[in-house]
């Protein structure tokens, strides 16, 4: 998603909030359907394990 | 959650300038694009906490006998109003990352996880204890105990005695000690039955890296929870040592990294020795970790261009939160040199980036110390793949235009490297083990087809010419065969210190190497090949010495054929045996390698 960021500056914006600027308190004030489809997001994208390892497991032969 | 007290503005979504997107890309962007990153990856594991919060409102079970988990919530939130440094330490821990994720899927998917749902449910309550601990709050709190231990995220291990199975315990603060009781045993720290985290702070130049060593954390694993491994002191100390040597090498040798890697990569997950190898891995969920096998102690070199390795993994991990580089297709379909097994294009791009970054350490390390021939091995061999692979994907249809961007970015640093001058036989033996991985990849995933190998098998028979052999077949992404890539173990015994040496004493220990593999490695070629032809003589179906074969040959259509359509060679050659009517393996290679195209 292509976007400007909050400075203006040409960038691209993501589906995830940023809370980096609110407390665990704040966080439950927070717009509940804004916050739901941004967990929903973060939940749907653990579908996925993104695992990266040098090498591979056993393999064996298949003829 | 709560919808009364709104609050006035609403948070903005995370975003990326292209700038700090195009320097990242390069290996670049300084400690402020880590901090984007790492921020990011928090407000992930925070909506993943919230989330699953919120669902034990409705499915109470998910918290079992363990305290509610609006008390865990509770706890973190007095943590962080007491000491907000308390709970960001836990929110930045890497496996509450990996812990978040997995808990998730459990339930999205229905899963059956290691035990009951509660007691992975409740590793939230031991983040909630460890926060708490740390902002030196008086507190108790219920938590599960798996096999008779419990594990406070970034503290420690506790060891009680309750007889095995999932338990639980009470975690219990007061006036800066805590207590863990459980049913029917205590554990205090500074005792045996409690084991601290290691963390280990180490400096070179200025710069600072801490590392905690965690053996006991049991989302610290790549895909689920798993029980302590407690390493001996000896083998703590090992580690820190050379952790230590390895940090002092990234300073020296890379410093724009070493200004950021300290906040990448936090912790180091111990795993056994393998021999001759230094095998890593990392995951996307636990940004700031990597589980890296114990490393050789006269190789420390090898050890921080691993460090560096999966630090560009935990780099582009966090850039993936925020960008799509390439679309879902996780089809098996592409050949990568660093892996014996067809990946998806999406590991392709990240072998690039944690290459790049591996050709960089070695391609410094090599400047500042040309007299190592392991370093002049390790940039000619990983430049050249990394490139290869690059330009291999970088027109995929299935990368998005920030995919193509990012990889163009990459390549306007790289590609120059390409033309550096290298030791010529660094160079030579980058080429030779190039040739080795790829030929083994193609005897491992590539079928040819049956009706071109029956006809190519049949004019044999006939004495006729080969039919034109273009290089194709079907992929397949089961091994044919397992075998050990010894002869890349053994270039590397080479090029390591008192190398010749050591490859008459050690060769025998590489695992699956032949006696043709030490010939060829020592630069006796002549010899080798007599070595892998006596051995086809026995075993003429034995793909490692198919290709060491290959490798003893000189340029000619034999050594084309062995080394590019290995997999055609073979399977004629089955068909010949099974006709009763087998050549030599060489002969038939030279024969099918004049009509290769």
């Amino acid at each position: 998603m292509r976007s400007p960021d909050g400075n203006g500056q040409p960038g691209i914006k993501s589906e995830l909030l940023d809370l980096s600027g609110f407390s665990l308190s704040e966080l439950r004030k927070l717009d509940p359907v804004m916050l739901s489809r941004s967990i929903r997001h973060a939940a749907e994208r653990t579908a996925h394990i993104p695992v990266t390892a040098s090498g591979s497991g056993g393999a064996k032969r298949v003829d | 959650m709560h919808t009364k007290d709104r609050l006035a503005s609403d948070p903005d979504l995370h975003s990326i300038p292209w700038d700090t997107f195009d320097r990242l890309a390069v290996g670049s962007g300084g400690l402020s694009a880590v901090r984007l990153l790492r921020n990011t990856d928090r407000s992930r594991r925070l909506l993943l906490l919230a989330g699953l919060v919120d669902l034990a409102k409705t499915a109470e079970q998910v918290t079992g006998p363990l305290s509610s988990a609006e008390e865990a919530w509770d706890l973190l939130v007095r943590a962080q109003e007491a000491e907000p440094d308390a709970l960001e330490r836990m929110i930045a821990h890497p496996y509450t990352g990996s812990w978040a994720g997995y808990t998730t899927r459990l339930i999205e998917q229905g899963l059956a996880g290691e035990g009951p749902l509660w007691v992975h449910y409740g590793y939230f309550h031991t983040l909630a204890a460890a926060a708490a601990i740390h902002a030196g709050l008086d507190f108790s709190i219920r938590v599960p105990v798996w096999n008779d231990t419990v594990v406070l995220p970034t503290l420690g291990a506790a060891r009680l005695e309750e007889g095995g199975g999932f338990t639980t315990a009470e975690v219990h603060a007061a006036a800066g000690t805590f207590t863990i009781n459980g049913e029917r045993s205590r554990v205090v720290p500074g005792t045996p039955a409690w084991s601290p985290l290691r963390t280990f702070r180490f400096e070179a130049a200025g710069r600072i890296l801490d590392l905690r060593l965690d053996d006991l954390d049991p989302h610290r694993g790549l895909y689920h929870p798993i029980p302590p491994e407690r390493l001996a002191e000896t083998e703590a100390a090992s580690w820190r040592d050379l952790l230590g040597e390895a940090w002092r090498l990234i300073v020296e040798h890379l410093p724009e990294y070493a200004e950021v890697l300290p906040s990448g990569l936090t912790s180091i997950v111990p795993q056994p020795a393998v021999p001759f190898r230094l095998p890593s891995a990392s995951t996307g969920e636990a940004f700031g970790s990597a589980v890296i096998a114990a490393p050789d102690a006269e190789e420390p070199a090898t050890l921080a261009a691993a460090l560096v390795h999966e630090f560009q993994h935990i780099r582009l991990g966090g850039l993936l939160e925020l960008v799509r580089l390439h679309d879902d297709d996780r089809t098996e379909r592409l050949y990568a040199p660093w892996r014996e097994d067809p990946r998806p294009l999406g590991g392709l791009v990240h072998g690039i980036y944690a290459f790049f970054g591996v050709s960089a350490f070695w391609r410094a390390f090599s400047r500042a110390c040309p007299e190592d021939r392991l370093a002049a091995f390790e940039f000619a061999h990983w430049r050249a793949q990394t490139w290869q692979t690059l330009e291999a994907i970088r027109d995929d249809a299935a990368l998005t235009g920030e995919g193509r961007r990012f990889l163009s970015e990459l390549a306007t640093v790289f590609g120059p490297w390409q033309a550096e001058p290298v030791a010529p036989e660094a160079a030579q033996w980058a080429k030779t083990l190039a040739e080795d991985h790829y030929a083994g990849w193609r005897l491992r995933h590539v079928r040819p087809e049956p009706g071109p190998t029956a006809e190519v098998a049949r004019a044999w028979a006939q004495g006729e010419r080969c039919p034109q052999v273009v290089p194709g077949g079907r992929l397949d992404t089961e091994s044919d065969g397992e075998w050990a890539n010894a002869r890349a173990d053994l270039i590397r015994v080479r090029f390591g210190r008192d190398g010749e040496t050591k490859l008459s004493q050690v060769w025998s220990e590489v695992p699956g190497a032949l006696e043709g593999d030490r010939r060829l490695i020592g630069g006796l070629a002549d010899e080798a090949r007599a070595a892998y032809q006596a051995a086809l003589d026995r075993d003429p179906d034995e793909a490692a010495t198919l290709i060491g074969l290959g490798l003893s040959l000189p340029a000619g259509p034999a050594r084309r054929a062995l080394l590019g359509v290995p997999e055609l060679v073979r399977a004629v050659h089955r068909l010949l045996r099974d006709a009763g009517t087998p050549p030599a393996v060489g002969e038939l290679a030279g024969w099918i390698g004049e009509a290769l195209v």
